[in-house]
């Protein structure tokens, strides 16, 4: 029916008013902001959430989490519950993490510092260098403008007034004019924003007498003037963000101005480095390198912040949800594969937390169980889960089991309740178990590592994953590192002992342990064998005892979380494969599973399928005989399943009196519908138009190129 | 008439080796009677060859008025034009140091405008020099400015001001022909460095050893000096040529350390240059220190490896992911999009149809490394990534995030509309139409594909 195929232009048209509507009514259902989501639409593949009327006046009272009413039905106490636990758990963390982060920089921060104030003062003399200092950052370009702020807030406040910092990027400047008006203009802090070179610099604060000063805004003599006014400052520390993301030679060129300046104006040149140095290198002319001074400085190397953010976070005595072991993987191979930044990791703990919260009800359980108390649907809930019903099975299995125990826990809530206590219990002790073991590991392998150079340290990040699981027990580098107790010699037995007391706090396990070997007390070779076989077997009973899998505590699913595609999809969507399903399968996203028979395809999805048939050229005549072939033929079926029996002759003499509606596309109907499909294709980036001579030919060929590769 | 005698030019050559021509030149051209000076001469010669120093030196000696700008402070050519300007003004008033930037100088045409203006207002009664030190070395093109001054006598309706050009670099090739006063200045031989070099006094050879336990007679300290600089320009001179500035940055870098054992007392003071046994022995102990590139600073990472911090190179790595992308681009730069079937499939068909190429090899003899890198599709770095990667990874958005920090850091630019410079295009960067092009060189490449164990010689075809 054509009416429909005019229709739908103005239908797309519209789509943005409509949506929301269509949305509601085909796809989802639209909720109340309490509202609940009931069972009938669990399948629907999206929600709209519209909040009611007045809704900034209720966001004050009410909380970013919903009541998970389809699998218990809670209370808005349960709401409150679950959000004051995540708040309260995500601020420990976060101020935690901003420690983390900062004490990453505090001793760059330092070294720098030190560094600028012990670069010389400047004097008239032909051999001053320009100082500089080269900060390696690392290639995590997110957190530079945070460090380097840093670094002129710390410098400034240790110097304060003598020295002067100005921190620029070089990124957005297109040449040495632009780059000098930048660090003047910081410093003057009187020049006017304006990018035209016409724009003077019209200083108020530079004594001029009653002459105007007409000097261009990037003539470095306007800073001298600036300079001698300022008494206190005894050196300029001018910092540059990205001193390898700049152009060809604009840095040089920024190097050799401050250098022909140096003997007037106190500069100390600090470089953010996101490379290496050996990069680096090459993008330095020579001729520059003979201006310079240089040291370096290495940010702290982001793997210990790692271990670091182990201990004190996932693995410290107050941790109240454990990340699993499939979930840290990913994270884990995720920062080594793609990001090596720290935030993103942290963020990531942040969202498992907040999923964690936001979607398991029994995620309240990890408070004093008070409001649980009360909902049986909660106490209910409890008993389903499935390492409690193991716990259950186990027990009742075995021949003498006492089944009052198995009864009450079935039966009374409060001894339910008093059961999850004790398991909650066992988690903490489990944590700070792993933690010991981990920390264990560490101290055996830096010892270890003194005498055979050929094994590579495995950090603590790298065998977590392994270590709560319960796979490091018995492993190969446990039992290496068992065999490397077994022959120590005196010393290596002081060296360990030496670690062990730096490791760990006087209280712990391990302290009493190493305190009972009683080392120093004998002497003589038998004696020493002995303590060896006492040490290496206390050590390995240690490891046996601690390196437990987190599965054998009941109720670990309320401890750990461990949902690795939820944090995968969160964070690194796959685009191309949705696109690509959404114009392959169309019905995924439009419309239900069981309407998706019914659905039209839309006319891009019809090009697309064309397209995918099609080799790297496609000759726009062909393609669109092809498109229209398959809107008549896929029209013809339809008229074939509505009407019945349709005669040619009927439909031509309706056509021919212009009656009927033609059931048909007409060639000019399926050309706009085509034009349309290819040129939104094109704005997807999958076609680029050519026009191509062939043969001598004069006439030449429109064809459309095909640019997205398949399989990528 | 000159200005100097010609004893007094013998002294200066003392000061200035080699240099006698030159004073002599100096002192024959130019007087402070305004009517017989050319508006222009030119001081030209290798950097370093003593041409600023010799004309400052000079200036001083004949108390004549000058003016002296370094071009290579300003930027643009507006801020030499408004410099000099600025400063003419000021002769004559009570305070020349306090410069009156009132006047805008946007063009060649405007300045002559205005110097004559200010020639005329000053009235110069004795002749006024004007240095434009390091010409060359001006922010922007030089050539139609050096041509202005030299033919700018034409165009002064006031006389009495005279040009002095000091360039390092090749005059402008439209002005050789022009007659005009040159002063050549021939690069130092290397008994002329070792002269220059040498000329230093006992009291500014201490203070470059710093303090020491052991205190040396100026005697012993210029026996020390003068058997060093003889070693140093033995080592250096063949490297670094006449360049004097460097020599001497190399010369003073390398002393403290040089002379410490005989401050230390390790070695016997060197009481004159027969004591040869001393001398042998300091040469040995210094060996390595002449030998190695530290002192010579040409590399940041020499240095850093010589301070004991060659183990945090590795540390600051990228990704492994970038890594893998990097080599990929460095590829699809690298080798012919024609060969990709033949170097990344891995179907057995596409092997077998391998053309017979040594026709060709005769004809391609340059080493494609050597070439600048050719851009390629977005796709391609793609599909070359998918296939060197070890495991199969999904397009995520990870990837996409990677590529545009290589990009921001100049590891790979964008070739095409856009530019690489501007960066404030329309067009986005991750569509698959654009054109990117490597931006690392071999060494680096390999360095990397070594950290990933990646063979990546195995992909290119040489």
């Amino acid at each position: 029916m054509p009416a429909s195929v005019f229709e739908t232009p103005s239908k797309r048209k519209a789509a943005p008013e409509v949506l929301p509507d269509q949305m509601s009514s085909e796809v989802g259902e639209s909720i109340e902001h309490s509202e609940l989501i009931s069972d009938r639409d669990v399948h629907k593949t999206c929600y709209v959430i519209k909040p009611s009327g007045n809704a900034r006046k209720k966001e004050k009272k009410s909380y970013p989490f919903i009541r998970l009413d389809q699998s218990i039905p809670e209370t808005d106490g349960h709401v409150v519950d679950r959000w004051t636990l995540y708040t309260k758990s995500i601020e420990k963390i976060q101020t935690k993490l901003e420690s983390l982060l900062n004490d990453a920089d505090e001793s760059t921060l330092h070294r720098v510092w030190n560094y600028v104030t012990s670069t010389q003062d400047y004097h008239h003399e032909a051999y001053t260098l320009l100082p500089v200092g080269l900060v390696l950052t690392g290639a995590n370009i997110s957190s530079h403008t945070r460090l380097f702020t840093n670094i002129s807030k710390y410098i400034e406040q240790k110097e304060a007034q003598k020295v002067a910092t100005v921190v620029v990027t070089l990124r957005d400047a297109s040449s040495l004019r632009e780059a000098l008006r930048k660090i003047i203009s910081q410093l003057v802090g009187q020049l006017k924003a304006d990018d035209e070179d016409e724009i003077t610099a019209r200083m108020k604060n530079v004594p001029q007498g009653d002459q105007t000063d007409k000097r261009l805004s990037y003539d470095l003599d306007l800073l001298i003037d600036w300079f001698v006014k300022q008494e206190s400052v005894e050196k300029i520390v001018v910092i540059i963000e990205d001193a390898d993301g700049s152009d060809g030679n604009l840095l040089p060129e920024v190097i050799r101005m401050l250098f022909v300046y140096r003997n007037r104006l106190p500069f100390v040149l600090l470089l953010g480095i996101a490379t290496t140095l050996p990069i680096f290198n090459t993008k330095i002319p020579k001729r520059t390198m003979r201006m310079i001074d240089f040291e370096s400085f290495d940010v702290l190397r982001t793997d210990d912040s790692l271990t670091r953010l182990l201990d004190e976070i996932l693995l410290c005595s107050s941790t109240q949800l454990l990340l699993g072991p499939g979930l840290f993987r990913s994270l884990l191979k995720r920062y080594n594969n793609h990001t090596k930044n720290l935030e993103t990791f942290t963020s990531a703990i942040q969202y498992a937390y907040m999923t964690h919260f936001f979607a398991n009800p029994l995620s309240i359980i990890l408070a004093p169980p008070k409001s649980i108390a009360q909902s049986e649907d909660h106490i209910i809930a409890l008993r389903t889960i499935p390492s409690f019903q193991s716990y259950v099975a186990d027990w009742t299995s075995k021949e003498e089991c006492d089944t009052e125990h198995i009864r009450e826990l079935l039966t009374d809530s409060t001894s339910v309740l008093a059961f999850v206590g004790s398991c909650q219990k066992e988690f903490f002790e489990f944590v700070s178990r792993q933690s010991d073991a981990l920390k264990l590991l560490d101290v055996l392998q830096d010892a270890s590592s003194t005498y055979s150079s050929t094994t590579v340290k495995r950090t603590r990040a790298e065998l977590y994953a392994d270590a709560i699981t319960g796979a490091l027990r018995g492993s190969p580098i446990v039992r290496e590192l068992v065999m490397f107790i077994t022959k120590m010699s005196a010393a290596t037995v002081d060296n360990l002992a030496r670690l062990i007391d730096q490791k760990f706090d006087k209280n712990s396990v391990i302290r009493k342990m190493r305190d009972s070997w009683n080392i120093g007390s004998m002497n003589g070779k038998a004696s020493h064998l002995k303590l060896i076989s006492n040490i290496s077997k206390s050590l390995q009973e240690f490891l046996d005892a601690n390196l437990k899998s987190y599965t054998d505590i009941v109720f670990h699913e309320l401890f750990v979380f461990d949902s690795v595609s939820l944090c995968e999809n969160a964070f690194a969507p796959r685009y191309r494969a949705t696109i690509e399903k959404a114009l392959m399968q169309p019905s995924y996203y439009l419309c239900h599973p069981s309407e998706a028979a019914e659905l039209e395809k839309p006319f891009l999805s019809v090009a697309h399928a064309l397209y995918r048939e099609s080799g790297t050229l496609i000759n726009i005549y062909d393609y669109w005989r092809a498109f229209h072939q398959v809107l008549v033929a896929k029209r013809d079926t339809e008229t074939m399943a509505n009407e019945s029996l349709p005669t040619n002759e009927d439909e031509d003499a309706g056509y021919s009196r212009g009656l009927t509606p033609p059931t048909t596309f007409l060639e000019s109907q399926t050309l706009a519908l085509f034009y349309k499909a290819i040129s939104e294709l094109k704005y997807l980036g999958f076609l680029k138009e050519m026009s191509s001579k062939r043969g001598g030919n004069k006439n030449t060929l429109v064809t459309l190129q095909k640019l997205v590769w398949d399989g990528l | 008439m000159t200005d100097l005698t010609n004893n007094r030019l013998q002294e200066l050559t003392l000061e200035f080796p080699a240099r006698y021509n030159q004073f002599d030149l100096l002192n024959s051209l130019l007087s402070k009677d305004k009517t017989t000076n050319p508006t222009a001469i030119a001081l030209v010669g290798q950097t370093s060859s003593g041409k600023s120093c010799v004309l400052r030196r000079f200036l001083q000696e004949v108390q004549f008025s000058h003016t002296w700008l370094s071009c290579d402070e300003c930027v643009t050519l507006r801020v030499l034009l408004q410099r000099i300007l600025a400063a003419l003004r000021a002769i004559g008033t009570q305070d020349p140091n306090n410069l009156d930037y009132s006047i805008m100088c946007h063009n060649s045409t405007l300045f002559v405008t205005q110097l004559n203006d200010t020639l005329r207002a000053l009235a110069l009664e004795e002749a006024h020099f004007v240095v434009l030190d390091r010409i060359d070395e001006l922010g922007e093109p030089y050539e139609s400015f050096y041509q202005l001054i030299i033919k700018i006598g034409n165009m002064l309706r006031y006389d009495g001001i005279t040009f002095i050009l000091v360039s390092s670099g090749s005059e402008p090739r439209s002005s050789v022909t022009t007659t005009f006063p040159h002063i050549y200045f021939p690069p130092y031989s290397k008994a002329e460095s070792l002269a220059i070099v040498r000329k230093e006094s006992p009291d500014s050879i201490r203070s470059m050893l710093g303090s020491t336990e052991r205190k040396l007679s100026d005697l012993q300290l210029s026996s020390l000096w003068s058997s060093y600089t003889q070693v140093i320009i033995d080592t250096y001179f063949p490297l670094y040529g006449p360049d004097i500035q460097q020599l001497k940055a190399i010369v003073r870098r390398v002393f403290p350390t040089y002379a410490k054992p005989v401050s230390d007392g390790v070695v016997g003071i060197l009481a004159s240059n027969r004591n040869y046994h001393a001398f042998v022995k300091l040469y040995k102990i210094n060996q390595p220190l002449l030998t190695s590139e530290e002192f010579v600073r040409n590399s940041f990472v020499s240095y850093v490896q010589g301070a004991g911090a060659a183990e945090s190179a590795g540390h600051h790595d990228m990704p492994m992911y970038a890594k893998y992308l990097l080599c990929a681009a460095y590829l699809a730069s690298y080798s012919k999009s024609r060969y990709d079937i033949r170097l990344f499939s891995r179907i057995r068909e596409s092997r077998r149809r391998v053309r017979n190429t040594t026709k060709h090899k005769f004809k391609d003899k340059i080493n494609s490394r050597n070439l600048a890198p050719s851009p390629f599709e977005y796709e391609r770095l793609l599909a070359i990534f998918q296939c060197i990667v070890p495991d199969r990874i999904d397009s995520v958005t990870d990837i996409q995030t990677q590529v545009a920090t290589l990009s921001t850091l100049k590891l790979i630019t964008r070739v095409g509309i856009g530019g690489d410079s501007s960066g404030g295009s329309s067009i986005d960067i991750l569509g698959s139409r654009t054109k990117w092009r490597v931006n690392v060189s071999w060494d680096i490449i390999l360095q990397i594909s070594r950290d990933i164990r990646f063979q990546i010689e195995n992909y290119l075809i040489d």
